[in-house]
C-alpha cells in the first residue's frame, strides 16, 4: 500500500516535469545511462530457441559505448571465448583454436554467440542520434499515461533496416522499458523489454533485458546484469587484441 | 604425259563408274557436313558462353589489382582516370570500357540477413550488351543513375530476405581499411536468370553509391572491364593495353579471369575433337574401300598400261590423283549440302527448350540461351576442309601403292 502511494507520488512529480522535456533530452538520457563511463560487471545471458536453451555467464568491461570487451566465464566448455568491440569493429577470440577472428562485413548479420542479437546490434546501437529522427507519440499526463512514447524514424539514407523504432520511456526515471522494432509496413519484428529497475553501481538502470522476435514469440534472449561497477580504473590495454586473448 | 594429263586421265577414270564415284563423293561431303555443323555449333556455343561470361564477369579483358585474382578484396583497387579510359576505348578491337566494383556483401532486412556477391556498375555506361544480368530484370527496373539508391536483387535472394520492390535493404561491406561500413538501398528491380548462383546469391548496386559507402575515389574501382568485338583477339589487346595501364595494374584475358570456363571448354573441345576424328576415320574407311575395289577391278588394265610403258610411279600418281579428285569433289558437294542447313542454323537457330523443357541452362555459373546457333571460326572450317582432303589422300595411299606394284605378266593373265 505504502509503496503504491510512493509510486503514484513519483509518477506525479515526473509527470509534472514531463511537459517541458524534449525528445533530444530524453534520447540523450538513454545514451548517457552508459556513455562516458567506464564500467565492469558480470552478466548472465539466457538464450531460448525452439530447439535448445543455454545460459552463459560473462564478464564485461566497457568504456563509453564505443569500446566493449566481453569474456565468457561459464560454462567451462566456452570459457575464455571473448568478443572485443572497438567502434564499428568486432573481433572474436576462440581459445580452443587460439584464434582471433575479425568479424567481416558479410558476417555482421550473424547471431552473436547464438543469441537473438546480431553482431550488428552490438555496433549499431550507439548511433541513434545520427541515423534517426525522433518525435513524441505520447507524453505522460500524470494520470493514466506514465510513459513517453517516442517514434524514431530512420533518416532517408541511413543504413537502417527498420521502418520505425518505438521506445517507451518511463516517466519515473526517464529509462526505456520497451523498444519495438517495426518494419516499413508497421509490423512489429522484434521487441526489447527492460525490467528489474534498480540502482546498480550507483546508477539507476534496468537489470534485465529481454529480446523477443515477433515471429517466434516462444523464443527469447535474456541478459541479466548480475553486478556492475562504474567509473572503474581500467588498464590502458583493456580494449586491445592482446587483451582479448588473455 | 605430265601431271595435267594424269589428272585428266584420273578424272575420266572416276566417271567410268558414276554411281560408285557419287557415293564416295557423297560420303566425303557428308563427313564434312557433319564436322562443319558440329564444329560450328561448338564454336558458336563457346563464343556465346565466353561472351556471356565476359558480360557477367569482367569483360574479355580485365584490368585489376595484381593480387585481386588470388585474394579478392575491396581493398585491392585500380585507379582509372577518364583520360586512361578514353585511351583504352580507342584501341583496336575494343568496343567498350567500363568500371565496376565487385565483391561480397551482407544484405539485411528486418526479416533476415544473407551474404551475396555484388556487382556495382554505372547505368549510364553499361547496358545488356556489357552486363548480361540486366537482361534478367523481370520485375521493376534497374536503377536510373549511378548515385541512385536503388538495387537489383536475385529473385530467390529477394524472397529469402522478405524483400519486394521498394523494400529497404541495408548492405554491409568491409572497406579498404578493414572497417565495416553500410549503405542503404531500395529494391528497384528483381532479376531471374534460372541460374541458382545468380538468383540466390547476386545483387547489382549503383557504382557511385557504393564508391561513397566504401570511401573510394571517383576513378577507383576493383576492375576495369574491356569488351572486344571478338574474344579471339584478347591476347593481342592485352599486349596493347599492358603498356597503357601502368605497372601496378594487371591486364588479364578472360582465360585468366575465368579459369573454370577455360577448363570446361578444354574438356569439351577435346571430346569434340575425338568425335570428329572418328567421323574422319569412318569416312576415310569408306573411301578406302571404294578406291581399293576400283583398283583391284582394274589390275588387268594397270598391267596393260605397265606393259606399254606406264611406270609404277605414274600409276601410283594416277590413283592418288583420283583420290584427290574425290576429295575436292567431296568438298564442293559438302558446300552444296551444308550451305542451307548452315544458313538456317546460323540465322534462325535450333530451339532446344522443348527438348529440355527449360528456358535456360547454367554452364559454370553462366546462364545460357536454349536456342542453338552455329558460327564456325574460318580457321576451323579451313582445318576441316584440309583434313577431309588429306584423309581422302591417305585412304588412297595403299590402293595407289598396290596399283604401282602391278606385275604386267601376272596382271594381264587376270580376266
Amino acid at each position: 500500500m505504502r509503496t503504491g502511494v510512493v509510486a503514484v507520488l513519483l509518477l506525479c512529480t515526473a509527470g509534472a516535469r514531463a511537459q517541458d522535456v524534449t525528445v533530444e533530452e530524453l534520447m540523450r538520457a538513454q545514451d548517457d545511462a552508459l556513455r562516458g563511463a567506464s564500467s565492469t560487471g558480470t552478466m548472465t545471458m539466457r538464450v531460448k530457441t525452439a530447439r535448445w536453451e543455454r545460459s552463459l555467464t560473462m564478464q564485461s568491461w566497457s568504456e563509453g559505448t564505443e569500446k566493449t570487451l566481453v569474456r565468457i566465464l561459464a560454462p567451462a566448455k566456452e570459457k575464455g571465448t571473448a568478443t572485443l568491440k572497438v567502434e564499428g569493429n568486432i573481433w572474436n577470440y576462440l581459445p580452443k583454436v587460439d584464434r582471433t577472428i575479425k568479424v567481416p562485413g558479410s558476417m555482421m548479420g550473424g547471431s552473436w554467440m547464438g543469441s537473438h542479437f546480431t553482431n550488428d546490434d552490438l555496433v549499431r546501437e550507439a548511433r541513434y542520434s545520427e541515423d534517426f529522427t525522433c518525435a513524441f507519440v505520447e507524453k505522460p499526463d500524470g494520470k493514466t499515461r506514465d510513459h513517453w512514447v517516442i517514434d524514431c524514424t530512420p533518416r532517408p539514407n541511413a543504413p537502417v533496416v527498420w521502418g520505425r523504432v518505438r521506445l517507451a520511456i518511463r516517466a519515473v526515471d526517464k529509462l526505456a522499458d520497451r523498444i519495438d522494432y517495426l518494419d516499413e509496413k508497421g509490423a512489429r519484428v522484434r521487441t526489447l523489454v527492460f525490467s528489474e529497475f534498480t540502482t546498480l553501481g550507483g546508477r539507476k538502470l534496468a537489470r534485465m533485458m529481454r529480446m523477443v522476435p515477433a515471429d517466434k514469440p516462444d523464443e527469447f534472449t535474456e541478459v541479466h546484469q548480475d553486478d556492475l561497477a562504474f567509473d572503474v580504473k581500467l588498464p590502458a590495454d583493456t580494449f586491445t587484441l592482446q587483451a582479448l586473448k588473455k | 604425259m605430265g601431271v595435267l594429263g594424269l589428272g585428266r586421265m584420273a578424272w575420266r577414270n572416276l566417271w567410268r563408274q558414276v554411281r560408285r564415284t557419287l557415293i564416295t563423293v557423297l560420303s566425303v561431303a557428308f563427313g564434312v557436313f557433319l564436322a562443319v555443323l558440329m564444329t560450328g555449333l561448338q564454336d558458336r556455343n563457346w563464343e556465346d558462353v565466353i561472351n556471356t561470361a565476359a558480360r557477367l564477369g569482367g569483360g574479355h579483358v580485365t584490368l585489376e589489382h595484381p593480387d585481386f585474382r588470388d585474394k579478392p578484396s575491396l581493398s585491392r583497387t585500380v585507379h582509372a582516370p577518364p583520360a586512361l579510359l578514353a585511351e583504352l576505348a580507342q584501341q583496336e578491337h575494343v568496343v567498350r570500357v567500363v568500371q565496376r566494383i565487385s565483391g561480397q556483401v551482407m544484405l539485411s532486412t528486418t526479416a533476415d540477413s544473407f551474404g551475396a556477391g555484388f556487382i556495382a556498375y554505372d547505368p549510364a555506361r553499361e547496358d545488356e550488351s556489357t552486363l548480361s544480368l540486366l537482361e534478367a530484370v523481370k520485375q521493376g527496373a534497374r536503377f536510373a543513375t549511378s548515385a541512385d539508391g536503388g538495387m537489383v536483387l536475385g529473385e530467390r535472394l529477394a524472397r529469402n530476405l522478405g524483400a519486394e520492390l521498394g523494400s529497404k535493404v541495408v548492405y554491409t561491406v568491409t572497406d579498404e581499411r578493414g572497417e565495416i561500413v553500410s549503405g542503404l538501398a531500395r529494391v528497384s528491380g528483381i532479376m531471374r536468370t534460372g541460374a541458382p548462383s545468380v538468383d540466390l546469391g547476386m545483387c547489382l548496386l549503383p557504382l557511385d553509391a557504393v564508391r561513397r559507402v566504401l570511401g573510394y575515389a571517383p576513378d577507383e574501382s576493383t576492375q576495369v572491364a574491356v569488351f572486344l568485338d571478338t574474344q579471339r583477339r584478347a591476347e593481342d589487346v592485352v599486349q596493347a593495353l599492358a603498356g597503357l595501364a601502368g605497372r601496378d595494374v594487371a591486364v588479364r584475358t578472360w582465360r585468366e579471369t575465368q579459369p573454370d570456363l577455360v577448363s570446361i571448354i578444354k574438356v569439351k573441345r577435346a571430346g569434340m575433337l575425338f568425335f570428329e576424328f572418328l567421323i574422319l576415320v569412318l569416312c576415310a574407311a569408306g573411301i578406302f574401300n571404294t578406291l581399293f575395289v576400283s583398283v583391284m577391278e582394274r589390275l588387268r588394265e594397270f598391267g596393260i598400261l605397265t606393259a606399254i610403258g606406264f611406270g609404277p610411279v605414274r600409276l601410283f600418281g594416277m590413283v592418288m590423283l583420283e583420290s584427290l579428285w574425290v576429295g575436292l569433289l567431296g568438298l564442293v558437294a559438302a558446300l552444296g549440302i551444308t550451305a542451307w542447313p548452315y544458313h538456317y542454323l546460323a540465322t534462325t537457330g535450333w530451339d532446344l527448350s522443348a527438348v529440355y523443357g527449360t528456358q535456360n541452362a547454367d554452364i559454370a555459373g553462366v546462364g545460357m540461351s536454349m536456342v542453338m546457333h552455329v558460327g564456325i571460326y574460318p580457321d576451323h572450317a579451313a582445318v576441316i576442309a584440309v583434313s577431309a582432303v588429306v584423309a581422302t589422300l591417305l585412304a588412297g595411299l595403299y590402293p595407289a601403292w598396290r596399283a604401282g606394284r602391278v606385275e604386267p605378266v601376272e596382271a594381264i593373265k587376270l580376266v
